[in-house]
């Protein structure tokens, strides 16, 4: 049976979609038929994260009834299947969310996970994502306004009878200054499924529009999202080493032509 | 204090302020808040309410001797002086949480001049117990494992050593810089230092080399406790983090050169496998949900929020219950619009909504009109389209007041009405 599942966070910009993208990818790697749907329509940026931006049919024509979503699914990086949301903004006004109920109908035919990349807020359109999954994945920073507000989505997901699988601390920086796991555990009071660094290599691989946990799968964030991705669908994990050459030493290599 | 350290509203060096002037601005702001005044490993607090000092703590002071000391702290350019904010509904919280550091808290005062006069009175007989003294106030939780500990340190001295100098060596294997010498001196010093018999009775069946590890310790350790029991107060942090080490060791009822060496091996292990951070959370007592609710400004959502929140999401929010309720009262509110009509004589109604894409719906209107007369039937149908569509439009009325949030589901409402 297919997995419904919606990354939200309730707060903006706390790294939703990055790490929506990315855990799709490790899922996908994993052997998972996985598809990760953007509805986040007004403000899409999964397609950047994953370099596939610019595609011609997307969810925005699907929800505004010009198109079927079959033709808004594309390969992506990994074997990941992605629904982007269209970065266009002209046929917002057009768009009708009651649409995708009956779009994702048609995604989890063939799917073992659909990831859906929530918007922020409690508006429709996040609702509308959040009521669609069975499942859900909440994301915040240990910052209190992201807190407070991944509070709020927690309970209404909860009253739209959504599953919460857990809390996925994005950016922890080991700082006194933010709230501690086990703070945030009693607050949401859900379990903390990932902690995942601050990292400023997931802005890099966004620059390149390529996926983290591909550009650089050593990295800490890398390892604690293949993790994420071991963990919901069952799987062992063994996290990859860093190399621990020196700079010097790979400047020797890189000079000598080796690899 | 335990108090919320978020994102500081400013932050600056002593030497950028007047601290004097620096007061006077927060009261005159009327703050309600704290600083945070770091200076190298000292750290204070200043609690303000519509700007009024309220608490204080700096390092192992609290109250008006905190704020002396911070006063002292002020004069080093080094230190650093931040600023948060808080709400005003929190600071009867933080003042609750904070209790033994309130200025003005004439409880604490007494409990301070009754420690002090303890101090002065156990000094005078007997020297050694000075390092003993707690100046400061502290919270339950912290009490309960000071009072562990020192229970845990009874059992050492029926082995048969002396009791001070045990109790000193036990009671500094709490200290971090205690430990630190002891391995520092082990490793420098383990064949040069004889042992004492004076200060310490080590059991006959102890090996040569434990008691002689022993005994280097226990007379290294001396030099560093006195000085550090006459003038420098421990800083709380380390002793905090180094607590629950030292009290896994005491649990065992083993001869004191075990218990010292396992002490060490337990400490050096703990350094290894914890950071600081895990230690301190480790130590941190289990705080209620509401409690940090409260401590972060965070507040639950009201149900009505929640209600208006799902009200505004229309898709597929509507179960099959909630259908017949909207059904059954759409039907009973245009039954008795309809009724309050003249020349109808009894109606039936009957609503069926579709939820399946969306809402839709259809009403059904039976109507029983009153008996024609013959002027009326000679008349003919005309007066039944204008009664039909009067139904229509009464009926029309209720369904748009009843959805009225909803224009799509009105513009998809079907209403049927049919006269005998």
């Amino acid at each position: 049976m297919t997995r419904v599942i919606t990354v939200a966070s309730g707060k903006g910009g706390v790294g939703k979609t990055t790490i929506t993208a990315n855990l799709g990818v490790a899922l996908a790697t994993y052997g998972e038929e996985t598809i990760v749907l953007d509805a986040d329509v007004a403000m899409a940026n999964l397609e950047l994260i994953l370099g596939m931006e610019g595609k011609s049919v997307t969810l925005h024509d699907v929800l505004s009834g010009a198109a079927p979503i079959e033709d808004a699914i594309y390969e992506g990086p990994g074997g990941v299947k992605v629904v982007p949301a269209g970065i266009s903004l002209e046929g917002l006004r057009k768009i009708k969310m009651d649409r995708l109920e009956s779009a994702l109908e048609v995604l989890v035919e063939n799917t073992d996970i659909l990831l859906i990349d929530a918007p922020a807020g409690l508006e429709k359109d996040a609702l509308a994502a959040i009521a669609a999954a069975q499942e859900m994945i909440l994301v915040t920073t240990p910052e209190v306004p992201s807190i407070s507000d991944a509070l709020k989505t927690k309970i209404i997901a909860n009253k739209l009878g959504v599953d919460i699988i857990g809390v996925v601390i994005n950016r922890e920086q080991h700082d006194k200054t933010f709230l501690t796991i086990t703070e945030i555990e009693t607050i949401l009071e859900v379990p903390v499924i990932a902690v995942i660094p601050d990292d400023p290599e997931v802005s890099r691989a966004a620059a390149f529009g390529e996926p983290l946990i591909i550009k650089n799968p050593k990295s800490p964030t890398s390892n604690a999202i293949m993790q994420l991705a071991a963990d919901l669908i069952g799987e062992e994990y063994q996290p990859i080493e860093p190399d621990k050459k020196g700079v010097i030493s790979k400047l020797v290599e890189g000079l000598l032509g080796r690899r | 204090m335990d108090l919320p350290i978020t994102r500081p509203s400013m932050i600056c060096y002593a030497d950028e302020i007047e601290f004097s002037e620096f007061l006077k601005d927060l009261s005159a702001k009327k703050h309600n808040g704290f600083i945070r005044i770091t200076s190298g490993s000292d750290e204070g607090f200043i609690l303000f309410k519509k700007g009024k000092e309220i608490a204080a703590s700096y390092d192992r002071h609290s109250r008006v001797d905190a704020i002396d000391k911070i006063k002292d702290a002020m004069e080093d350019n080094e230190t650093i002086i931040e600023i948060f904010n808080v709400r005003s509904s929190q600071i009867d919280f933080f003042m609750d949480m904070n209790k033994p550091y309130l200025i003005g808290s004439e409880a604490y005062d007494l409990i301070d001049e009754i420690k002090r006069s303890k101090e002065v009175n156990s000094t005078e007989p007997e020297p050694l117990p000075e390092h003993k003294t707690v100046p400061k106030p502290k919270p339950v939780s912290e009490a309960i494992r000071e009072s562990e500990i020192v229970e845990e340190v009874k059992p050492i001295k029926s082995v048969g050593v002396e009791e001070k100098p045990i109790s000193n060596s036990v009671s500094d294997s709490v200290s971090p810089q205690v430990n630190d010498s002891i391995e520092s001196q082990e490793l420098k010093e383990t064949e040069s230092v004889k042992s004492e018999p004076e200060t310490v009775t080590v059991k006959d069946d102890i090996s040569k080399i434990n008691s002689e590890t022993v005994n280097e310790s226990l007379n290294e350790t001396k030099p560093v406790n006195e000085p550090l029991a006459e003038s420098i107060p421990e800083p709380a942090k380390p002793e905090q983090k180094f607590n629950k080490p030292s009290g896994t060791v005491s649990s065992t009822d083993t001869p004191v050169n075990q218990n010292i060496n396992s002490t060490l091996e337990v400490n050096e292990q703990n350094q290894n496998e914890f950071s600081d951070e895990e230690l301190e959370e480790a130590e941190m007592p289990p705080v209620g949900r509401s409690e940090l609710m409260q401590k972060y400004g965070i507040t639950e959502i009201q149900e009505k929020d929640i209600v208006n929140i799902l009200e505004s999401y229309k898709g597929g929010s509507v179960s099959d219950e909630d259908v017949e309720k909207i059904e059954l009262t759409l039907m009973n509110k245009i039954k008795k619009s309809i009724l309050t009509m003249s020349k109808v004589k009894g109606v039936e109604v009957m609503v069926f909504l579709d939820n399946d894409d969306g809402l839709s719906g259809k009403a059904n209107i039976v109507i029983e009109s009153e008996s024609k007369g013959f002027f009326s039937r000679l008349i003919g149908d005309s007066n039944n389209v204008n009664l039909e569509r009067r139904i229509k439009d009464i009926s029309q009325i209720e369904i748009r007041k009843s959805f009225r949030k909803y224009p799509e589901i009105i513009d998809k409402f079907e209403v049927n009405v049919e006269i005998s």
